[in-house]
């Protein structure tokens, strides 16, 4: 780690709020895209950004110097996406079969598509493309739609993606099999 | 690879996460396999589909909310953890034998106060170790103490228990744990460990009652609180605190009549600018508004922040009531 780093890293310790924003600020743009291509939404996508890095500072006492910061960072937005996804599910009623939905069947979202009716983007055509693209994206399993965003919109690179959510190359390349399997089987009409 | 093994290979392929040498036997298979190929191309329509889809786009307007946010909840944390150490400080005061209270109380308040390992480290109570307890427990390495013991009576609960040593051989156990003791403070709102106690609640208390009744006690006080000299920073962090991110409009009205009752000075008025610019409740803008109009009149004060966030709230409030107050507000102000 860069000795500056190291420097910044010592002053935020001590609540140094500066310090801890000069030592943030390389990194958290790309935190924010993560987590707006996740949750496709900047309100969302803010929250985890807040929580995300409330958790570094607060980690930051606990946080090794010879690790890599950045990659420390990562590795906290990959878990606060995942964990933000259930909170929400909490909120959000979704129903049984959507949890249960873990083989590529065709129990989609029955409510999810009569709550969307008045939506006026089902206007258009593209409009109801997106819409059932984002709900195919709903039938992944968190870390599959994270993996699958990571991969698709972002390019990050399979090793990286598997140092993010602290697992092997073999698990990320399956979930991603996994993941655009169930979504070319969602989205089969368009495609 | 085989055919199958390919096939599954296609999406990595496409993505260009293969090796050179495996990408090079996935372009010679296709060359030779139609099945193949076709399974490439309907992989590449599905990508097409997939790649559509309209993003949140991450601006720098976002970026910058979210900074700013974050900048916020930073400061917070760091005034909750400051107030916080205080509050340890000021009730370990309490229970030391030097300590009096004041008489003639003013208020009276019961709140839950979480210490734990560092309060039987700090305290010396008076041990009465009863003969035949099983639970020996060392608070301190240098200084033995059944302390704890002593504590879990009563009201205490106790939390995050964690144990740090475990010797069967011996049966010396030695573990930390926070422990949670309803305490009844009764002392004058004037004496400054009963007003560390009341910002502890203003900013740690989940019942609004309770935060609505410290802040409302210290607001009650008046100038008298402060006795004309500088309030108690710790105090003066929690009202700020509850004044700018209390959910309770109550709770942040109260908190807001207290600060004006203190010496104005850059944080109070960062604070009440932050309502003023801030708050969603219309009455709590006006009374920000009224506030600074009051406090630049004593003090014959002619603010930059003051004057631009007054005009700002002239021209773009979404209330009509706040914007005519902001230029009436405006016009006293500047003249
Ligand atoms: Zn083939």
């Amino acid at each position: 780690m860069a000795p500056h780093e190291i420097e910044l890293i010592q002053k935020a310790r001590g609540g140094d709020v500066g310090a801890f924003e000069a030592l943030v600020y390389q990194y958290d743009k790309q935190v924010l895209t993560i987590a707006a291509r996740y949750v496709n939404s900047s309100d969302d996508a803010k929250d985890i950004y807040q929580e995300v890095f409330l958790r570094v500072y607060k980690g930051l006492k606990k946080f090794q110097l010879r690790s890599e910061f950045s990659t420390w960072i990562f590795r906290i937005t990959t878990n606060v996406c995942l964990s933000y996804h259930s909170r929400r599910k909490r909120h959000a009623h979704v129903s049984l079969d959507q949890e249960q939905d873990e083989n590529d069947g065709e129990t989609s979202h029955r409510d999810e598509i009569v709550s969307e009716e008045h939506s006026p983007h089902r206007q258009t055509e593209n409009a109801e493309l997106s819409l059932r693209v984002e709900e195919a994206m709903n039938v992944l399993s968190p870390q599959q739609k994270l993996i699958f965003t990571l991969k698709h919109y972002q390019g990050y690179k399979l090793n990286e993606i598997a140092s993010m959510l602290e697992c092997s190359e073999g698990t990320v390349k399956k979930q991603l099999f996994t993941a655009v399997r169930r979504l070319r089987n969602q989205l089969k009409e368009f495609a | 690879m085989n055919h199958k093994q390919i096939k599954e290979l296609l999406p990595i392929y496409l993505y260009g996460d293969l090796t050179a040498d495996e990408a090079k036997e996935v372009q010679l298979h296709l060359a030779a396999c139609g099945e193949c190929r076709a399974e490439l191309e309907s992989l590449k329509a599905f990508n097409d589909v997939v790649s559509n889809q309209p993003a949140v786009e991450v601006t720098d307007k976002l970026l910058n909310e979210a900074r700013e946010e974050l900048h916020t909840a930073l400061r917070r944390e760091t005034i909750r953890h400051s107030v916080f150490e205080k509050i340890v400080e000021g009730v370990t005061g309490i229970f030391t034998p030097r300590y009096q209270f004041a008489s003639g109380a003013a208020a009276a308040l019961l709140v839950g106060i979480g210490i734990g390992y560092i309060f039987f480290h700090q305290t010396n109570v008076e041990q009465t170790k009863e003969a035949g307890t099983s639970l020996a427990t060392e608070t301190s390495q240098s200084n033995p103490q059944s302390a704890a013991a002593d504590f879990l009576h009563g009201d205490t609960r106790t939390d995050n228990l964690h144990f740090l040593n475990l010797d069967p051989q011996s049966g010396q156990v030695e573990f930390t744990f926070d422990a949670v003791t309803p305490m009844r403070v009764k002392g004058n709102v004037n004496n400054a460990q009963v007003q560390k106690v009341m910002a502890h609640a203003i900013v740690n208390s989940d019942n609004p009652g309770v935060r609505l009744k410290a802040v409302n006690a210290l607001a009650e006080q008046g100038g008298s609180v402060t006795g004309g000299r500088d309030a108690d920073p710790a105090v003066k962090s929690a009202l700020v605190i509850a004044l700018k991110s209390d959910g309770n409009p109550g709770v942040r009205r109260e908190a807001l009549r207290a600060l004006l009752q203190m010496p104005f000075d850059k944080e109070i008025k960062e604070a009440v600018l932050f309502v003023l610019l801030h708050d969603k409740n219309s009455g709590m803008r006006v009374a920000a508004i009224n506030g600074l109009e009051l406090t630049s009149h004593e003090k014959r004060m002619n603010d930059a922040d003051v004057l631009n966030a007054l005009k700002k709230k002239m021209h773009s409030d979404d209330n009509n009531y706040v914007r005519l107050q902001a230029r009436t507000a405006l016009q006293e102000v500047s003249q």
